[in-house]
């Protein structure tokens, strides 16, 4: 068995604190903003909600599916490919931008 | 570095009997077929992305995921979607639990744990399966979305010119995506229910390796990891 090593259920009960605290804060955050802070600039809170999710990501990837107790070089090759999304999003998101740009500048 | 030095440091390695990266076969290819499963869903919410950076407007999620099944009014926005959440998170718990128990060799641990799981997977069905219902009563389809910049509308409404109807791709988008992440739970349901068959069978324990729970247990584990972005782009942002 390869990732017999590491995980305890310590560390299991450890997860499941963190991951329901980061949800927990994310509605928190939500409700209380969209309630009582209408005005509070979006982008921001977007940005918020975003890392919160990439926090419990990592969590979920390292911990649960073990990727913490692997070797260095399996993770790396494994989750390499995943970098080709960063351009994706960013041009995709641009594009989409771009035509609402059009469609409200040519109807 | 000479030959024979390079045949010292690394001549075992084709003797057979290592693996690369010290995974077995399983395990990596269930690891490829995820990093595929996660591109597939990664472009659906890109494709998300895209649609909704094009219209001008998109409905608030607080005013649109806002009912709880069995409770009465529209105030409470979110609170089944964390249901949700929840369920899927401790879902997850009890999944490593049972992978837990399968390196120790612990068979009734491991039934335990994954009924736990099983029955997890289910109630998010359940869950989902409500608020789907709920949305298709308040008239959201794959061609209309009720949810419009005045608050809820009717197509009877629209069709007269009284009202204005949000973006259809909200609700195409919604039923797509989630569809396809429940598509995935049900599926994770029916492989868990298998692999406990086996467990209970004591396939694993006469083996002596219970390395198929981890397996089933990436899966899983993934589904939950889906649900995360899912979560963020529907739900909150």
């Amino acid at each position: 068995m390869s990732a017999e090593g590491g995980i305890t259920k310590q560390i299991i009960m450890k997860t499941l604190v963190i991951l329901s605290v980061v949800t927990i804060l994310e509605i928190g955050v939500a409700l209380i903003i969209g309630a009582y802070f209408p005005t509070f600039p979006k982008w921001l809170l977007n940005l918020f909600f975003v890392v919160l999710s990439l926090l419990k990501a990592f969590y979920i990837t390292a911990e649960f599916m073990h990727m913490k107790y692997e070797t260095k070089g399996f993770v790396f090759w494994t989750l390499i490919g995943l970098v080709l999304l960063v351009w994706f999003i960013i041009a995709m998101l641009y594009e989409g931008n771009s035509w609402l740009v059009n469609n409200s500048t040519w109807g | 570095m000479s030959a024979e030095a390079i045949t010292q440091k690394v001549g075992n390695i084709w003797g057979g009997g290592t693996r690369p990266f010290n995974v077995r076969y399983g395990k990596m290819m269930m690891w490829f077929f995820l990093i595929s499963d996660a591109f597939t869903f990664a472009t659906l919410l890109i494709v998300y992305g895209t649609l909704r950076f094009s219209a001008d407007w998109w409905p608030e999620p607080l005013n649109v995921f806002n009912t709880i099944p069995g409770v009465h009014g529209n105030s409470y926005p979110l609170v089944f979607v964390t249901i949700m959440t929840f369920i899927l998170i401790v879902s997850s718990v009890t999944m490593v639990l049972a992978v837990y128990d399968g390196h120790h060799g612990n068979k009734k641990g491991v039934i335990k744990w994954m009924v736990y799981t099983i029955i997890g997977g289910a109630a998010f069905l359940g869950c989902q399966a409500l608020e789907w219902t709920h949305l298709i009563h308040e008239g959201l389809s794959l061609y209309f979305n009720p949810f419009g910049p005045d608050g809820l509308v009717t197509k009877e409404a629209v069709m007269a010119g009284t009202a204005v109807a949000g973006p259809t791709h909200f609700g195409q988008l919604f039923f797509f995506i989630t569809g396809f992440h429940g598509t995935h739970v049900l599926s994770g349901v029916v492989i868990n229910i298998i692999i406990l068959v086996n467990t209970v069978n004591g396939v694993y324990e006469k083996s002596g390796d219970y390395e198929m729970i981890e397996k089933v247990g990436l899966y899983w584990h993934f589904v939950d990891l889906v649900w995360v972005f899912v979560f963020l782009l529907f739900y909150l942002i």
